[in-house]
């Protein structure tokens, strides 16, 4: 049935579909709230296949986050709703009991994110919080040895006197030093994909730029595959061979990074894509994209983006566009994604 | 490095620790002698002016101010707190006349062993009752379980303790026969008081424990774990106890003072020999060297507690230990 | 996750007073105990008109009679005791009204002086800081380093008893709590960018104080006020029980106990209804502190109002 949806969405064999790792299909998420139903997620497929690079690009509340939490299984239900298959390895991360996901999140699947502040234990010493990773999915590995690891791994990410930081409590990290923690603990097991959500938006730019640069480096090291969360268009640029482009839940475009930023197939993202300054076009005035992102409770029907949009036509707000073909390379959820790709 | 740090902030808490107890032994000091005659308290309506008049002079009482509080300054660094006149004296006052007297500290000092142990057994039996509750309704939240334990938390920080532990005895003692109403000395006599005691520190330690737990799993540190594969038990024992310890610590602490607190009365229902039920006498004789005495050292404890709780604190938190 | 896109659509709503009994209807626990404090307060404030018999004369020929009895009273008329007697052959039932005529004013009257008190010294030490802060914690710090129940009866031993001398200790021993939240939540506030907004357009000390910091500190106040009318209930009644309270023949839950535990074996309803009514009243104080506490938390709210 999932095969059969990214088929039926007519898209063309990407890289890596084929042998994909990790094939998310007709993702659904949705949240019981005092306010009635937030849709966060609305059926969204794709596939990222063995040392492939992903950019998930987006607003926050277009679903990237969920859609990743739901990969890692980190939603709750209730009060979340989960519908659809991730299929990691001919197991369905939805549907397997979790003695069966735990084996792969952390190990084979391995996540950093946004706040590496908050996300490590303030109680614990970073060296523990690294050694646990040996301890719990290789049973076995002795304190020593998984402390002796976590030492190296410290050194691996370029954290300076790693031998003497390992005894440390996360206080004592500032926040680009804390997510090289982060980083430390997701390649500890020499992941197959890691997914990073938003890595460097805590950060200060300086640092931004060092720990894509480390990512970068360790992903050449261990030809991990890369899932890439983020609202930043550069980022994206300079990391990711593919990007998809969410809006409310969905997925509106996706293909090539460097084909999709050079000629979008969608007016979400033309729009993006406009409201970015360039070095080039320095004394044109930035664009913005009119209105606000739709509330998840109430999202317009056919098209999301119409009210947004300025191509909008009745048969925006009737029918619901599916992602289809643009180029053998590119899709597009536009009824008009011929025209916006022509110019 | 690390001890020095712990032993400098030790050293701080300990002086002002000493300092407290000094501030409020001189505001007894100072309440004492303001309020009322210690001496006439003492012998009573029945007692003679010219008897009184002794008294006053033997407990010092007609020095200058300044001479008495110097006096009383220098009992409290060499642990001499006054004599008592009344209590376990054989000879009776009102036959006139000076009685003879006793150090009230010693008589005091020689109820806290009683106390020790009814307070352990107390504490002892909250943590191990409570803990585990807390952290069992706090991985299931608003369940059937989580909301009756929460319900019955409420009902043991809200119990009457003297009254509780009177149905108990009317149940233990009096019907079942199975426990004696009051005394000291075996196993037995230790279960009905630290029961009625255990009541509250069991309600408070509960609730602490189900709700640091709650905030620590809502943390995104927990989520983070999760990502990471590491099982929900662990998180829960490891990750979330750790940092959950540190308001649970403290709470203990507290419900100690307040177990102390309680042993006035609880020790008084069960004739308990202990501190708490000698302060009620001291208190309902108006003996007010022994009231100094007891005060003393119900203080002390207090502040013992109080000290060892904050060392505690220390310890388990990383950022105030090197801050 | 499902926290953070819940909260922020929280912020777009705003929750009403019918919000409110709509949540208190689905905590039935919650509303008994409602039920029962409105109950008490009518019970204790118009004792003197609901109450059926007179709480102080004796009926010697009625002493401790079980609950359900019928006796001759003093007057010939038949009386008919629910909660039966006392050993004095007083109506227990009476004797409870206007015991919580005692409870409900020590708790309530000092919690109302040493709330606003502690608020106050707590406003001033947070907003002014210096050395009025100085003096003011340090001596939160001292009160506080003593357990009150301790101060409370060795000033009670001292100056004796009664209704007014525990009203006035109580206010000056729980003073430093609500002194110690006020400050708190002032410290956290002065700070933050309405209030600096407010300053910064002129207004003053007086009117950032009470309009803008003092409606954000009323909720948690709320909240600890109600379990220190609990607490306090509590602690006149043990004061009272150790007969440094309020003195006989005085209605007292605390001195009823005393007086039972006299006949704790042969008049069982002498220390049961006293004590109910005590665990009740406080029980029902702390499920509403509690309540308050969850439904006044803008991190917890959500949860609850669904």
């Amino acid at each position: 049935m999932a095969v059969a949806d990214l088929t039926r969405a007519g898209a063309p064999a990407e890289p890596g579909r084929d042998g994909a790792l990790l094939a998310v299909s007709d993702l659904r998420v949705s949240f019981q709230t005092p306010h009635g139903v937030v849709d966060a997620v609305r059926g969204v497929s794709f596939a990222i296949g063995r040392g492939e690079t992903v950019g998930i690009l987006g607003e926050s509340g277009s679903g990237k986050s969920v859609s990743v939490g739901a990969v890692m299984g980190l939603l709750d239900s209730p009060p979340a709703r989960i519908g659809g298959a991730i299929r990691y390895g001919g197991v369905d991360l939805l549907k397997a009991p979790v003695r069966e996901t735990r084996r792969i999140h952390g190990d084979r699947v391995a996540m950093i994110n946004q706040d590496a502040v908050t996300a490590l234990n303030p109680g614990l010493t970073v060296g523990y919080q690294i050694a646990e990773m040996f301890r719990v999915h290789r049973p076995g590995t002795s304190r020593a040895d998984a402390r002796r690891r976590a030492a190296e791994l410290m050194d691996r990410v370029k954290i300076p006197s790693a031998r003497q930081r390992v005894q440390s409590y996360p206080h004592e990290f500032s926040g680009g030093m804390s997510q090289r923690v982060m980083i430390a603990m997701a390649i500890a097991l020499e992941p197959d994909i890691l997914i990073a959500d938003e890595p460097t938006t805590a950060l200060d730019v300086t640092v931004q730029a060092q720990i894509m640069q480390l990512l970068a480096e360790l992903r050449e090291q261990t030809g991990m595959a890369l899932i890439l969360i983020t609202h930043d268009l550069g980022v994206v640029a300079e990391s990711v061979a593919r990007v998809l482009v969410m809006y409310a839940g969905r997925i509106v475009e996706r293909g090539p990074t460097e084909e999709v930023i050079a000629r979008p197939a969608h007016p979400y993202t033309a729009g993006l894509m406009s409201s970015v300054p360039r070095a080039e076009h320095k004394d044109r005035k930035l664009a913005t994209i009119e209105g606000a992102p739709p509330v998840l409770t109430a999202i317009p029907p056919g098209c999301a983006f119409h009210p947004r949009c300025g191509r909008s036509r009745p048969v925006c707000s009737g029918d619901r566009p599916e992602l289809e073909p643009v180029t053998s390379a590119r899709d597009s959820a536009c009824h008009f994604a011929a025209q916006v790709f022509d110019g | 490095m690390i001890a020095n740090v712990l032993g400098g902030y030790f050293m701080r808490r300990l002086i002002g620790s000493a300092v407290m107890l000094f501030i409020v032994m001189s505001a007894v000091f100072v309440a004492d002698r303001n309020i009322g005659d210690p001496a006439r308290m003492i012998l009573g309506d029945t007692g003679t002016e010219a008897d009184v008049l002794e008294l006053r002079l033997r407990m010092g009482l007609e020095d200058p101010w300044h001479v008495q509080y110097g006096r009383f300054v220098a009992g409290l660094v060499t642990f001499d707190l006054g004599e008592t006149f009344r209590y376990g004296i054989s000879k009776p006052l009102a036959h006139g006349g000076i009685p003879e007297s006793r150090a009230t500290l010693p008589i005091a000092a020689e109820r806290l062993p009683a106390t020790f142990l009814l307070t352990g057994v107390a504490i002892a039996l909250s943590v191990l009752v409570a803990l585990p509750l807390g952290i069992w309704a706090a991985v299931r939240p608003r369940t059937i379980g989580d909301r009756l334990v929460n319900v019955l938390s409420l009902a043991g920080v809200s119990i009457v303790e003297y009254w509780f532990a009177l149905i108990l005895i009317l149940l233990f003692a009096v019907q079942l026969d199975w426990l004696p109403t009051s005394g000291y000395g075996t196993a037995a006599h230790v279960i009905l008081p630290a029961l009625a005691l255990s009541l509250r520190p069991i309600g408070r330690i509960t609730q602490i424990a189900r709700s640091s737990m709650l905030d620590e799993l809502a943390k995104p540190y927990v989520t983070a774990a999760r990502g990471r594969g590491i099982p929900i038990s662990k998180i829960a024992s490891v990750h979330a106890l750790k940092n959950a310890a540190i308001p649970v610590v403290t709470t203990i602490g507290e419900e100690t003072i307040n177990v102390i607190t309680g042993v006035i009365i609880i020790e008084t229902v069960f004739g308990w020999p202990g501190i708490g039920a000698l302060t009620v006498d001291a208190l309902k004789i108006r003996d007010v060297p022994l009231i100094e005495a007891t005060i003393f050292l119900l203080v002390l404890m207090v502040l013992s507690i109080n000290l060892v709780v904050d060392l505690l604190y220390a310890l388990l938190n990383p950022r105030v230990r090197l801050g | 996750m499902a926290a953070e896109i819940a909260t922020s659509e929280e912020r777009q709503a705003r929750v009403t007073g019918g919000d409110l009994l709509r949540a208190l209807g689905r905590e039935p626990v919650v509303l008994l105990a409602v039920v029962f404090l409105v109950a008490l307060a009518i019970a204790a404030g118009f004792a003197s008109w609901l109450a059926p018999y007179d709480p102080l004369m004796p009926n010697i020929f009625a002493g401790r009679l079980p609950p359900f009895s019928e006796a001759k009273g003093m007057t010939g008329a038949v009386q008919f005791h629910v909660l039966g007697t006392d050993a004095l052959g007083r109506d227990m039932l009476t004797r409870l009204m206007f015991g919580a005529q005692a409870s409900v004013a020590v708790g309530v009257v000092a919690v109302a002086i040493s709330g606003t008190i502690g608020t106050v010294l707590g406003l001033v030490a947070g907003y002014y800081g210096g050395r009025a802060e100085t003096l003011i914690m340090r001596t939160v710090d001292g009160v506080m380093a003593v357990p009150s129940l301790l101060i409370a009866l060795f000033v009670l031993s001292l100056v004796g008893g009664g209704l007014v001398n525990m009203v006035l200790i109580f206010a000056f021993v729980r003073w430093v709590v609500y002194a110690r939240l006020a400050r708190g939540i002032t410290l956290s506030y002065r700070q933050s960018s309405f209030v600096e907004a407010a300053r910064s357009i002129g207004a003053t000390d007086g009117r950032i104080i009470f309009r803008h910091i003092l409606p954000n500190m009323l909720s948690p106040l709320l909240v600890l006020g109600t379990l220190e009318i609990a607490l306090l209930i509590l602690a006149e009644a043990g004061l009272s029980f150790l007969g440094f309270g309020l003195q006989p023949p005085e209605p007292s839950w605390g001195l009823m106990i005393a007086r039972g535990r006299e006949y704790l074996r042969e008049a069982w309803w002498m220390i049961t209804f006293p004590g109910l009514a005590i665990f009740l009243t406080t029980l029902s104080l702390n499920l509403l502190a509690n309540w308050l506490r969850t439904i006044t938390d803008p991190v917890q709210r959500w949860r609850w109002l669904i």
